[in-house]
């Protein structure tokens, strides 16, 4: 308790905070390229972005998880206050599956095909804890009440091709959380799922935030699901975060022109027989390092000073920051209104 | 009054070995489709979408009912007498592009392998057929000599449609095509079938667990729920009114998720 009590002098309310965080590839490649980011205790940010935008990889880096030939080029990733990019592997044993617990993508491709549901769950325990089994087992169905499983005996024994879509779903939770971690990341939890299994799961991840004060970092790259469960959300566009705000600031007041575009690209009934992409097709990915906007060659209000610099994050208002050179105190009004003319519009 | 371009009637289907179990996935599945329109395909995973697509291809046999397309049965034909028969009139895109594609085969290839297969044109008329589909699909002509793995999903599910349409077929068979795209490359795949199919002109049964794809698309709608069709009719009136309890809570959901 005290190596915890010393470390929570440093920050008092950030239990995870990823400064200028910057990964590469092997080849130079720059996957991650500046991400700032960080979560408050019993806070539960979004982290949105489309595929490429370096989602996956910056809970990898988190999580110490990144595939050979990845590695962080520079930056720093506190948890509880301490820095976790340079682990060994056993150091690195303390923090996962106990203090920081993991919910990846694929429920089908993250259980163990050969392993009952109970053994799964509780592996984490029998690793991190010297529990006696019985009480093992207990936490064990526990934790599967918890989330929602049916007949927790009978799916103690089962295999996970016994159970649908959102009860692996499900069993990747239990196995995240019954080890009561303070961070729980989440990668698209619900992509592969039904509507009405999505917004269980959902409510799920919201209970256990509330009953147990946990934090979150929730990654997604569909706004629909974040709005329902996020505070805060962070808008990541080609490696670098582009606007971060209260969820409803960016759902409704968006600022960053990717942002808004993101949220006009959905499909709704008043939009049909009318054209539905807004966004200029992406070219194709600059992988090396950055120097300017990386949306500019897509973005309708690109000026010329967003192919020459990169925009850092400004205050947008309470809470809300975007790095876009729009909303530059510096930049003439005359100039933006004249460049801003969407001349691509139709 | 349009012609109906498919018929399926009282169609059973079921994927067990013996011929005593009545385990049904499609469960008495009878639903219509007439020219030039889109018919939107709902319902929850395991409901049956992908079985009922698949049976009107000719990939699975049903036990029982009858599918007609262009008031042809396609009931006891090989597959090969089914493609005679349809004159390559019914055309599939899935889901995954990636897996799609044979990795080893050029985009022009596979978009030029339909066309012969139909065996109408001859060489320099499918050449221009492909560039004119390249075209279209908002590709340019060196496209056609890349591999899939060299372009992205969005452009790969493009080439996917693309080539389902190259035959000029009537119908088009579209399971989940935009599931696993990315949002702005989804707005890019949805127009290009609205652009096609004012060029073009041709039925979709498109299948989609996302309601407000479908409501931007499509004209009509059907709710499957465990083999069989709970409700049906346009995409206006079931949103406006839907009747079926399982219709009713699949369009509260979704709405709960929408922006």
């Amino acid at each position: 308790m005290t190596r915890r009590l010393g470390h929570s002098l440093v920050n008092k309310s950030d239990i995870l905070r990823v400064e200028n965080l910057k990964v590469t590839s092997a080849n130079g490649a720059e996957l991650v390229r500046d991400i700032s980011l960080n979560v408050k205790r019993g806070e539960i940010v979004g982290l949105v972005g489309e595929s490429g935008s370096g989602k996956s990889i910056t809970i990898m880096s988190i999580a110490g998880l990144l595939p050979k030939g990845i590695s962080i080029a520079s930056g720093r990733v506190f948890f509880e206050g301490r820095d976790i990019t340079k682990l060994t592997n056993n150091q690195r044993q303390t923090i996962n599956g106990s203090r920081l617990g993991v919910i990846y993508q694929d429920a089908a491709q993250a259980l163990n095909p050969l392993m009952t549901i109970g053994k799964q769950i509780g592996e984490v325990l029998q690793i991190h804890t010297k529990m006696p089994r019985k009480e093992i087992k207990y936490r064990i169905l526990a934790a599967m009440r918890a989330v929602n499983l049916p007949d927790p005996e009978k799916t103690y024994k089962s295999y996970p091709h016994e159970l649908s879509g959102g009860q692996r779903q499900r069993v990747l939770i239990a196995m995240a959380i019954i080890n009561n971690p303070e961070l729980l990341i989440a990668d698209e939890p619900t992509t592969a799922l039904d509507v009405n299994v999505k917004i269980q799961v959902l409510e799920l991840i919201k209970i256990i935030n509330e009953s147990k004060n946990l934090s979150v970092l929730y990654i997604s790259h569909d706004l629909s699901t974040i709005q329902h469960i996020c505070d805060r959300v962070y808008v990541l566009y080609a490696g670098i975060p582009v606007e971060v705000g209260r969820t409803e600031q960016i759902i409704h007041e968006p600022k960053h022109p990717y942002t808004s575009l993101l949220i006009d690209s959905a499909p709704t009934k008043e939009k049909r027989g009318k054209k539905l992409a807004v966004m200029k097709p992406r070219v194709q990915d600059q992988r090396g390092p950055a120097t300017n906007c990386q949306f500019a060659s897509r973005c309708p209000f690109a000026f010329k000073k967003c192919y020459q610099k990169i925009p850092h994050m400004i205050s947008a208002g309470k809470n809300h920051e975007v790095a876009c050179f729009l909303y530059n105190k510096n930049f003439s009004e005359s100039e933006k209104i004249r460049t801003s003319e969407q001349p691509d519009e139709k | 009054m349009k012609n109906n371009i498919l018929e399926v009637k009282h169609l059973f289907v079921d994927y067990s070995v013996s011929k005593q179990k009545t385990d049904y996935v499609l469960r008495d599945l009878s639903l219509n489709i007439v020219e030039h329109e889109f018919l939107g395909l709902v319902g929850e995973s395991g409901s049956g979408k992908s079985t009922l697509a698949n049976t009107i291809a000719g990939f699975l046999e049903p036990v029982e009912g009858e599918i007609f397309f262009r008031r042809n049965s396609l009931q006891n034909l090989s597959f090969k007498e089914k493609i005679k028969t349809t004159n390559a009139g019914i055309q599939m895109v899935f889901q995954d592009p990636y897996d799609s594609f044979d990795p080893i085969m050029t985009i022009g290839e596979q978009l030029e392998e339909p066309l012969i297969i139909q065996d109408k044109l001859n060489k320099q008329n499918r050449k221009n057929k492909v560039f004119e589909m390249l075209h279209n699909i908002g590709l340019v002509e060196e496209y056609a000599n890349r591999y899939p793995r060299q372009l992205s999903g969005g452009q790969l599910q493009r080439v996917a449609i693309g080539s389902a349409l190259i035959t000029e077929p009537d119908l088009l068979l579209a399971d989940e095509p935009v599931s696993s795209l990315d949002v702005s490359v989804q707005a890019q795949v949805l127009d290009l079938l609205q652009d096609l199919r004012k060029k073009i002109g041709f039925a979709c049964l498109f299948i989609s667990h996302d309601l407000s794809v479908i409501q931007f698309l499509c004209d009509r709608i059907a709710v499957l729920n465990q083999g069989t069709i709970v409700e049906v009719g346009k995409v206006d009136e079931i949103f406006d009114n839907p009747q079926n309890p399982y219709t009713r809570q699949l369009i509260e959901d979704s709405e709960f998720l929408s922006i």
